[in-house]
C-alpha cells in the first residue's frame, strides 16, 4: 500500500503536524498587519509638521513594524511539536524556574526603581521626569493586582 | 532535596541526554536535578519515577527528616 511520506522537519515549524509552515502564513499576514498599522499611523498627528509625502511615511512605519508583526503572527499560528528541538514540557525544565526568578528580580527591582527614582528626581530634575516614573510604577503595581486576581478568582 | 538520579542512570545506561529526551526537559534540567541545585515540579517527579519503575520516594529525599 503506498504510504504518504511524511513531509520534511521546517525550521520554524508549521501550523499544525504535516501542515503548511507557519512562516507562509505568517509574513504575507505579518506584512498585510503591518501595512495596516502603517497606514493608520501615518494619519497620526504625531509630526503635525512633517512634510513627507503620506505614502512614503506609510512605507516607513510599515517597514519598522513588519518583522514585529510577522513574529507575533507566527507565535500565534506556530504548532511548537513541529519546532526542530522544541522541548515537549518546557514547564518542567529548570530553564522555565530561572525565567520565573528572573521576571521576578526584574519586577521588584523595576518596583524598587520607579518608586525611588520617582522621590529623588522630583528633588533635582523637571517634574517630568518624576511623573513618568509615577506612572511607570503605578502600571507596573496595576498589572501586578490585576495579574493576582485572576489568579485567585480562577 | 537528596536525590539517587545519578545512580539510577548509570545503573541503566542512561545518559543525561536519553532521559532528558524521555523526559521531555532539556538536559540542563537533568543536570541541574543530579546537582541537587533544582527540584523538579511534582508531574516531571512522577514521570521520573514512571521511567526507573520506582516510586517518588525511593528516588527524592527531603534534605530535613519530615
Amino acid at each position: 500500500m503506498y504510504k504518504k511520506p511524511e513531509k520534511k522537519p521546517c525550521g520554524f515549524g508549521r501550523i499544525k503536524p504535516g501542515g503548511t509552515p507557519a512562516l507562509w502564513l505568517a509574513i504575507p499576514v505579518g506584512l498585510v498587519a503591518a501595512a495596516v498599522i502603517g497606514i493608520a499611523l501615518q494619519a497620526a498627528p504625531v509630526f503635525p509638521h512633517n512634510t513627507m509625502n503620506a505614502w512614503l511615511r506609510a512605507l516607513l512605519i510599515g517597514v519598522c513594524v513588519a518583522p514585529a508583526a510577522i513574529t507575533l503572527v507566527w507565535t500565534v499560528v506556530v504548532d511548537r511539536s513541529t519546532i526542530p528541538g522544541a522541548l515537549p514540557h518546557p514547564e518542567h525544565s529548570v530553564e522555565c524556574t530561572w525565567y520565573d526568578q528572573a521576571a521576578k528580580d526584574s519586577f521588584h527591582l523595576l518596583l524598587a526603581g520607579t518608586g525611588l527614582g520617582a522621590a529623588l528626581t522630583s528633588f533635582w530634575l523637571p517634574p517630568m521626569v518624576s511623573w513618568t516614573l509615577i506612572a511607570v510604577f503605578a502600571f507596573t503595581a496595576l498589572v501586578f493586582a490585576v495579574s493576582y486576581l485572576v489568579r485567585k478568582e480562577s | 532535596m537528596r536525590n539517587r538520579l545519578p545512580q539510577l542512570r548509570r545503573e541503566r545506561h542512561l545518559s543525561q541526554e536519553k532521559l532528558a529526551t524521555m523526559l521531555g526537559v532539556s538536559r540542563q534540567t537533568i543536570i541541574s536535578i543530579e546537582k541537587e541545585r533544582f527540584d523538579p515540579s511534582l508531574p516531571l517527579a512522577f514521570q521520573i519515577a514512571a521511567i526507573f519503575d520506582l516510586r517518588i520516594e525511593d528516588i527524592f529525599t527531603p534534605d530535613a527528616p519530615l
